[in-house]
């Protein structure tokens, strides 16, 4: 199929659009000046041999990863056994759960993350255990806005896969287990991969809920990026952006081996 | 040895009832086809064999063993499903194999076998490849090789044939009842296509909104429909309502037609075949009805031409069906004489005696 010229154009001009803003921080990040200024004096790495020194930048870059690593493993363990519940069992309310668990997404972050903060903190007041400001609150708080993206990435998966190779499976003789383990798992591999870095993404650029949740030394990255802007505005930031763009870039392109996420996000996994 | 009985089982979905009482047995060796039109619950009735359903009244018996509250995966059935439901992640050979793992049967008897399976349906050569690079034609072969490889008490076919092409179809069709045969396999074998069921079928169970309607040979349920339901699934086109009196049937619109043999009918049915036309005010000395009638359409349909026909003086709608090159040829307007031979006329019931 051919596509018409102005077709061609508009394509281009929308993925411009895109990835100018990525290709000027990486470009700015190697500007050799202590101001943004254009066009640059000259080049250097030297703000990411610097990175290391700016403690707060490079302490909430690792907390970040942590976090998001275990943010995706938790939700898209939670996402999948309530995908799996919710697509097989036959429940009354079926419909109201399933859209319920979406309703994270209606919330804006910023009253998630001081509703999450109040009412942890109550929490903290009845039990006298101190809830927030902790890593526990901060990782609880993630997995809940993450949690409609990959329940619905793999509720989409279980639809794909229909119920048929699962009752194959139960009609040759292996039980419910063993079928979950040697069928439906296996298939759902896509869909589960997917979920797992759409959940790291989230997590790690996650702003507005972290911004009430962390505790003094511990700040993720997005909000160490904020406090550092206050002060200074140097090239630091785009060198961390860059750092940023590649991790998830590599994590993008490491899971494209294991599965072609057009085919995720459009529910259909099989093959 | 009965292989598979199925004891007045009913089923409804909420306050829908899709199984009405279904009582079908398959014998050891036997094909029984359940025949009918969708949502007849000929599916729904394979669901609960296989145990995927469960049902609310009624037994399931495989091998004189009660099974009805087994769970699939203790039930000695195998199914061949309609979109074959290969495991797209597992080789062929894996596919073949996973039935016979799940029986933890020893290493060398599970390759053994799934070799032979593989040879008998010929895909031996297909065993390293994965599903998604199969035909269709060739991915049902890999599906009933996964069934018969682990010798179920009854294998479970439901509509096996409706994804393949009409050619395939035709000879996929031969070769399964060839294999069937010369593995004594028992069959349940749903479809919705006549023509299936009366060449593949031992027997055939006619399925109408969720009841059994007729169980018989093809023969027997192609040539002698008991209901007016089966009748019009089988090609019977012309059926007339109407009652027996004075040893004449009646129908509800003045045609009169001598009493089918065989207590009392609501209906009479004819096949299309079976309508005799000639000349106007001629008629075969056989024929026990004679009607005049005029040509209202005429369907060149290869080897045989249909004609639509209104008889005089009731307006009755009637089809009537010859083979190509067999008398005169008629054309719309023409006024012929319809014929009806009494052995041809089928005493008809409304429902199946309950």
């Amino acid at each position: 199929m051919t596509l018409p010229r102005w077709l061609t154009a508009v394509g281009v001009l929308v993925f411009g659009f895109m990835l100018l803003p990525v290709a000027l921080v990486v470009w700015m990040s190697v500007f050799d000046s202590e101001f943004l200024m254009f066009p640059p004096p000259g080049y250097s790495l030297r703000w990411f041999t610097g990175l290391s020194r700016e403690r707060g930048l490079f302490g909430g870059l690792q907390l970040s990863f942590v976090l998001a690593v275990s943010t995706a493993v938790l939700s898209t363990a939670l996402g999948l056994l309530a995908a799996l519940g919710l697509s097989r069992a036959r429940l009354r309310w079926r419909g109201l759960l399933e859209n319920g668990l979406l309703l994270p997404l209606l919330i804006p972050a910023i009253v998630s993350g001081v509703a999450i903060y109040i009412y942890l903190y109550q929490l903290s007041w009845a039990l006298q255990v101190r809830l927030v400001p902790t890593l526990g609150a901060l990782l609880l708080a993630h997995t809940t806005i993450t949690l409609p993206w990959t329940f619905r990435l793999v509720h989409a998966g279980l639809a794909g896969l229909g119920t048929d190779v699962e009752r194959a499976s139960l009609d040759l003789g292996r039980g419910p287990w063993q079928t979950l383990w040697r069928v439906t798992l296996p298939l759902l591999r896509p869909s589960l991969v997917g979920a797992f870095v759409f959940a790291f993404i989230f997590s790690f650029a996650e702003l507005e809920i972290s911004l009430f949740l962390i505790s003094p030394g511990q700040i993720t990255l997005p909000v160490a990026m904020v406090q550092y802007a206050e002060f200074r505005v140097d090239p630091t930031l785009a060198a961390v952006s860059t750092v940023q763009i590649l991790l998830v870039g590599t994590l993008l392109a490491v899971s494209n081996r294991f599965i072609r996420f057009g085919q995720v996000l459009s529910g259909g996994v099989k093959g | 040895m009965t292989a598979l009985t199925i004891d007045d089982v009913s089923k409804s979905f909420g306050s829908t009832p899709v199984l009405d009482g279904i009582r079908v047995d398959v014998e050891a060796g036997e094909l029984v086809s359940l025949l009918g039109p969708s949502g007849c619950g000929k599916t729904t009735t394979l669901n609960v064999v296989a145990g995927f359903l469960p049902a609310d009244s009624g037994r399931v018996l495989l091998a004189g063993t009660d099974v009805t509250t087994v769970p699939p995966y203790r039930r000695d059935t195998a199914v061949v499903f309609q979109n074959y439901a290969l495991f797209p992640h597992l080789r062929v050979r894996d596919n073949v194999a996973y039935g016979l793992r799940a029986r933890k049967l020893p290493a060398a008897e599970v390759a053994e076998r799934v070799q032979a399976a593989l040879e008998l349906m010929d895909i031996a050569e297909l065993a390293d490849r994965y599903p998604g690079q199969l035909s269709g034609g060739q991915q049902q072969r890999v599906a009933v090789a996964r069934a018969v490889a682990v010798r179920p008490r009854v294998l479970l076919m439901d509509e096996p044939l409706s994804n393949l092409d009409a050619k395939l179809r035709q000879e996929i069709r031969l070769e399964l009842r060839a294999l069937q045969q010369r593995l004594g396999q028992a069959v349940l074998f749903v479809t919705h296509d006549q023509q299936e069921a009366l060449s593949i079928s031992d027997r055939i169970a006619v399925l109408n909104a969720g009841r059994v309607e007729q169980v018989g040979s093809p023969a027997e349920v192609f040539e002698r429909p008991r209901t007016v339901f089966v009748a019009d699934f089988m090609g019977v086109e012309n059926i007339f309502a109407g009652e027996v009196a004075d040893g004449r049937f009646r129908t509800d619109d003045g045609l009169e037609l001598p009493a089918p043999s065989g207590g009392p009918v609501g209906h009479v049915g004819i096949r299309p075949t079976a309508v005799r036309l000639s000349p106007p005010e001629e008629g075969a000395p056989q024929d026990a009805a004679r009607r005049n009638a005029t040509v209202t359409g005429r369907v060149y349909l290869g080897d045989s031409v249909r004609y639509h026909l209104q008889l005089e003086p009731t307006g009755t709608a009637v089809v009537a069906e010859q083979p190509r090159g067999a008398g005169t040829s008629w054309q719309p307007g023409d006024a012929v004489t319809v014929g009806f031979a009494a052995e041809d006329l089928l005493g008809l019931q409304d429902a199946p005696a309950a």
